[in-house]
């Protein structure tokens, strides 16, 4: 055999790269996602507006709509990643081609890239809407970084597991919350806090939290997901 | 070229309670071309994805060998080549970036050898359509292709003339003819037309 076995990271990078043209041509996820975000962003913009919650829970509040209508957002667009390739049916094409732990992670970098990208264009445009200003910028925007990494890597991993199921739609939220739901909060409560005060001393425990869950969440999907790509 | 065999034995599948294989055992080398025959629902598509590793046998063992090395599971992306009525490639992607890509992430990077396939495919010219906008006999053309760009030892071939004309089959005979000199090529159809291919043969749902 005249082969050259690629490295892991050439193949994560060629996965990635595929998904990303194919995405390109096709913007099923892009303008799901877009399109969810601006509807969500102009209808709390509009009903609730700046002015009709107090400033005291002004940051409580605006942080958790903002993680809701990602979560909601990567709800509809992340969960793609697999669906598409069994409705395609490119899935046995992709499994004869390559191995399991590359293409887990080519297609979660694909989605982290996807749902990182979208949020740091709605998390603007969410605060120009809603006159929400952040105090710490830099640490909102690092925990808004280590959520969209464990959005993201959850969202892979259960895009794969509802691929083989048969009611796709409905089953992506409903096993998706339950398991984001310590990310949700604990991402809410760090962004309001970064958003309502200069103090730092919230982020270490934070950001602790925030990256512990994502690497359980990424070791744990990484020794699952040959399992249920095989099956 | 290289010693290779498969050994198959005693497998057994079941899809929950229907038993759809029970007690395959073949053996096959290097030059061989075994066709898989039997009715529909006899389970042919079903024993093909279990060689090429795309199903795991309830019960029996397959192995695989090349040069008296047995191939693990993880080296399967590299010696395997499958094409299947039931697969498809990337219709975002154009022809040529779909067999770039599948052969890339075999670590081959031969575009010479991928113009010379689409040469003989007479799909040279469509190279730069997307998928999607080819027919049916084009797109199990290329499928064929992607299959054996990586000179697999051993191939897969599930109803491969299906909606091939006459320069299509001649085309795929070709490529099988390519493999006796590779390995083994193991073919599941029920098409006569096919049994022809063959020097060996295992027949299901007698």
């Amino acid at each position: 055999m005249e082969t050259n076995q690629l490295n892991l990271a050439n193949k994560i990078i060629l996965i990635f790269s595929k998904e990303l043209k194919s995405e390109w041509r096709s913007k099923v996820s892009i303008n799901s996602i877009v399109l969810f975000s601006v509807v969500t962003l102009v209808l709390i913009s509009y009903s609730i507006g700046p002015y009709k919650i107090d400033e005291n829970s002004k940051s409580d509040v605006f942080s958790a709509l903002l993680m809701l209508s990602l979560f909601f957002s990567s709800s509809i667009g992340l969960s793609r990643v697999f669906v598409k390739e069994v409705e395609q049916k490119t899935e046995i094409t992709l499994k004869i081609s390559s191995d399991p732990l590359s293409i887990f992670l080519g297609k979660f970098l694909f989605n982290f890239i996807l749902i990182f990208g979208i949020s740091i264009i709605i998390t603007p445009l969410f605060c120009i809407l809603m006159e929400f200003f952040i105090k710490n910028l830099c640490l909102f925007l690092s925990i808004m970084f280590i959520s969209m990494l464990g959005l993201s890597i959850v969202s892979t991993f259960i895009s794969a597991i509802v691929s083989k199921a048969s009611m796709k739609g409905a089953l992506f939220p409903i096993l998706t919350f339950p398991i984001l739901m310590p990310l949700i909060l604990e991402s809410t409560k760090a962004l309001s806090l970064s958003a309502s005060s200069e103090d730092k001393s919230f982020f270490l425990q934070s950001f602790l939290i925030l990256i512990s869950y994502s690497g359980i969440a990424f070791f744990g999907s990484i020794i699952l997901f040959e399992k249920v790509w095989k099956e | 070229m290289p010693f290779c065999n498969i050994k198959a034995k005693n497998i057994h599948f079941s899809y929950g309670k229907e038993n759809i294989l029970k007690g395959i055992n073949f053996e096959v080398s290097e030059k061989d071309i075994l066709i898989i025959k039997g009715p529909n629902g006899s389970g042919k598509s079903t024993l093909i994805k279990l060689l090429s590793g795309l199903l795991t046998v309830d019960k029996g063992e397959i192995e695989y060998y090349v040069e008296d090395k047995k191939i693990e599971k993880s080296e399967f992306n590299i010696f395997f080549g499958f094409c299947s009525v039931e697969q498809n490639l990337y219709e975002e992607l154009t022809v040529w970036e779909n067999l770039y890509f599948l052969s890339k992430l075999r670590g081959i990077i031969l575009k010479d050898e991928i113009e010379d396939y689409l040469k003989k495919a007479e799909l040279f010219s469509a190279k730069d359509k997307y998928f999607k906008n080819l027919s049916s006999g084009m797109r199990q053309k290329v499928k064929i292709i992607s299959s054996i760009l990586h000179k697999p030892p051993f191939l897969f071939l599930d109803e491969p003339s299906t909606n091939l004309d006459e320069k299509g089959i001649r085309f795929l005979s070709d490529i099988i003819e390519e493999q006796k000199f590779r390995g083994i090529c193991i073919i599941a159809t029920n098409n006569e037309n096919e049994y022809i291919y063959g020097n060996k043969s295992v027949e299901l749902g007698k």
